[in-house]
């Protein structure tokens, strides 16, 4: 067998291998079943794809923004809020991108876990310029606040430049920051 | 009269031809010039704006630790940073090296050795931190790691001038290096990802009625602000039409660009798609890794086309 033709016949095999990780991952007609099997691999090789999905099947009906409050040992309490996404400039806009993305994702119930070291980044970055440096964090308190986009099918419409009317806010999650002294093991969730 | 209609003797060789002249095609070298350089263009500018917040996002202090990440992470998920200490210093050295590798690949220096490394790099970031990406990112991966398998060898130190200097006289074949099937490999992703996208968007009532984009404009993460007409998203016919057009070219340009008579008519919907979703809504560099994908599809004649333009710009033709 000559070099070249070894050449291609590697490249071959590497193409319908490429092509079969592609077509798996992103074809929505394939059972998730066998996306599954494929994911692995793809993601120790760094070529994992989601389902392109680009507002599908439907865009946001609504707008959310997520805040935190530290509350303090001494009981004072001070909010973290991210920008207003809005009434930003473009160049600000595009510089924070990430932490927009970021604050989508604190709010996903499925990166929970990622709650409690953003809590204790909260309370660092607010730590900076406290008032009362005497006072320690004890816990951080995440609220979500929800707006519906008004609903298309009754006129007239709402001019895009509006601002999002804020109609509902709870919280989410709370997180200690450190455990309270002789804190009950009991009460402990396993 | 015979029932069998079709051989396997014949069939074989006729489908390796096919697929031989499908996939090593002759490409041109100033084609995957354009590509190394709008891709590490792309990546750069997407790795600079993580400078100020590098800390916050990937370091020991910042909003997710190693040790936490870790947890996060899925354990099939591939990262150099599982291999080395988790510190302040090695951070910044990792992240100095990619943004030195990236110009390395801009500038056309071992462009080959420069897309793996880039390519490794930007996975090790992304399973790092799993809390910071989009779709973009995922783009970037993807083109990333194709570049890797296309013959970047010949392009090196050939940058933007030199390719736009070329003589447009000349015959695409003495550009053309032999096989450029990873080229192939990024048109058909892109394809994919269009032709996914509008399948997901027909299942969708608000796409089926036409008021996706009305949604769309008025999310707080996504608007921009300042310069977008607000007349094109508060008026219902012109909201339908780009709704339902947006399925239009998300469903058929993928399948003109492969025809000869609509190729160009597909890429100049894609460009003008693109740029008028750039004017109008916050997407951070989406549309400009996409518009670096989709430049997978220029011809040699295109190249040719933009040189003389762009000679006829400077004053240069003779």
């Amino acid at each position: 067998m000559t070099g070249g033709v070894r050449k291609s016949w590697l490249q071959n095999v590497l193409i319908g291998l490429f092509l079969l990780l592609m077509l798996i991952q992103a074809v929505p007609a394939v059972p998730p079943r066998i996306a599954g099997i494929v994911r692995p691999m793809a993601l120790w090789v760094g070529v994992e794809q989601d389902q392109w999905q680009m507002f599908a099947p439907n865009p946001d009906r609504r707008n959310h923004r997520i805040s935190a409050r530290v509350v303090y040992s001494d009981g004072t309490s001070r909010e973290w809020r991210p920008p207003a996404w809005r009434e930003q400039s473009r160049w600000e806009r595009f510089l924070t991108h990430r932490l927009s993305k970021y604050c989508e994702n604190i709010y996903n119930p499925g990166f929970v876990a990622a709650r409690p070291t953003a809590a204790k980044w909260i309370a660092a970055e607010l730590a900076r310029d406290v008032q009362s440096p005497s006072a320690t964090p004890e816990r951080v308190e995440f609220w979500a606040e929800e707006g519906d986009i008004p609903d298309p099918h009754y006129f007239p419409w709402s001019s895009m430049a509006e601002a999002t009317e804020f109609t509902s806010r709870w919280q989410f999650d709370e997180v200690p920051l450190e455990p309270a002294p002789g804190a009950d093991l009991d009460q402990v969730q396993p | 009269m015979t029932t069998a209609l079709l051989s396997w003797k014949e069939m074989l060789p006729a489908s390796a031809r096919t697929w031989n002249s499908f996939f090593h095609v002759p490409v041109d070298v100033r084609l995957l010039t354009i590509l190394r350089v709008t891709y590490a263009a792309v990546v750069l500018i997407n790795i600079l704006c993580w400078w100020p917040d590098l800390e916050s996002w990937f370091g020991e202090a910042g909003v997710l630790p190693w040790d936490a990440a870790n947890q996060l992470r899925d354990p099939a998920a591939s990262t150099l940073f599982a291999w080395i200490p988790a510190s302040s210093t090695v951070l910044w050295f990792c992240y100095s090296l990619f943004i030195l590798q990236t110009v390395l690949l801009l500038l056309g220096i071992f462009p080959r050795l420069q897309a793996a490394c880039v390519f490794a790099w930007l996975v090790s970031f992304i399973h790092r931190q799993p809390l910071l990406w989009d779709s973009e990112d995922q783009v970037m991966r993807l083109i990333g790691f194709y570049l890797i398998f296309a013959p970047l060898q010949v392009t090196a130190f050939v940058s933007f001038p030199r390719v736009f200097s070329w003589q447009t006289n000349a015959s695409p074949v003495s550009n053309a290096v032999p096989s450029g099937w990873a080229i192939r490999l990024i048109q058909l992703q892109m394809c994919v990802i269009f032709l996914a996208a509008a399948f997901a968007k027909l299942q969708g009532d608000t796409w089926l009625d036409g008021t996706a984009v009305y949604y769309a404009a008025r999310l707080d993460e996504f608007a921009a602000r300042g310069g977008t007409p607000q007349f094109l998203f508060d008026t219902p016919w012109i909201v339908r039409f780009l709704t339902w057009g947006t399925i239009a070219i998300e469903a058929f340009v993928p399948v003109c660009l492969w025809f000869r008579e609509t190729r160009r008519g597909a890429l100049f919907v894609a460009l003008l798609f693109h740029l008028g979703c750039l004017w109008s809504m916050n997407l951070f560099l989406f549309h400009w890794i996409m518009l670096c994908g989709w430049s997978a599809f220029l011809s040699s004649e295109d190249v040719d086309f933009f040189t003389a333009a762009w000679k006829k710009i400077l004053g240069k033709k003779s």
